[in-house]
């Protein structure tokens, strides 16, 4: 199974915890409604897919190393709805600490270092990207 | 000739991409040139890259304003 992934299609959880592992830490980003340009209906998703991905396996590869973790780490481009995932960040571990760190530190890498960028589509008919 | 990319809203602004017959020119150059502002990240023929670098006949450049994963 691939452990990083830049999607069209709808993100699962295809991770093992294994048995020395007590930890588990997931963390969706889920399209949400509510913006400061108004009511959201829906994002687009655009990237600048070759790069997108490079930069997601560097930061995968890099945070498992620092913190010794198993890391799972998708991305979707296209059109999402509310209530889609966006991102799906998994991290097992033997202990819960760096699991914690490295999903944190996965998803702040991923907001400034993977050229993804997202337009919301407002109910009343406009889109600006954000 | 330099083919020229844009992403995100760069890409409302200039088009997906364009093809330019310059030379001799660094990305810096090339910024000033088509008047881009606010340039988060550069690549280069696919890898990232400076301002600072030299453009030869060729390349492929790609403007990305700031990225917004997640």
């Amino acid at each position: 199974m691939e452990q990083v992934l830049l999607s069209e299609e709808p993100l699962s959880l295809p991770i093992e915890v294994c048995t020395e592992c007590g930890a588990l830490v997931t963390f969706h980003g889920v399209v949400r409604s509510k913006s400061k340009n108004g009511v959201v209906v829906a994002i687009e998703y655009s990237a600048y897919r070759e790069l997108a991905y490079k930069q997601m396996y560097r930061i995968w590869s890099e945070v498992q190393e620092k913190y010794g973790v198993r890391l799972y780490l998708a991305h979707r481009v296209g059109k999402l709805n509310v209530g889609e995932t966006a991102m799906l960040v998994a991290a097992t571990s033997e202990h819960r600490e760096e699991a914690f760190s490295a999903v944190m530190e996965t998803i702040d890498r991923v907001k400034k270092e993977v050229p993804i960028w997202k337009k919301e589509i407002l109910e009343d008919g406009r889109s600006v990207w954000i | 000739m330099i083919r020229v990319h844009f992403f995100g809203c760069f890409a409302d602004e200039f088009g997906s991409s364009r093809e330019l017959d310059v030379s001799n020119l660094k990305v810096a150059d090339l910024i000033r040139l088509l008047n881009i502002k606010d340039v988060y990240m550069v690549a280069v023929n696919g890898e990232l890259a400076d301002t600072e670098r030299c453009l030869t006949d060729g390349d492929e450049v790609a403007f990305m304003p700031k990225v917004g994963g997640g």
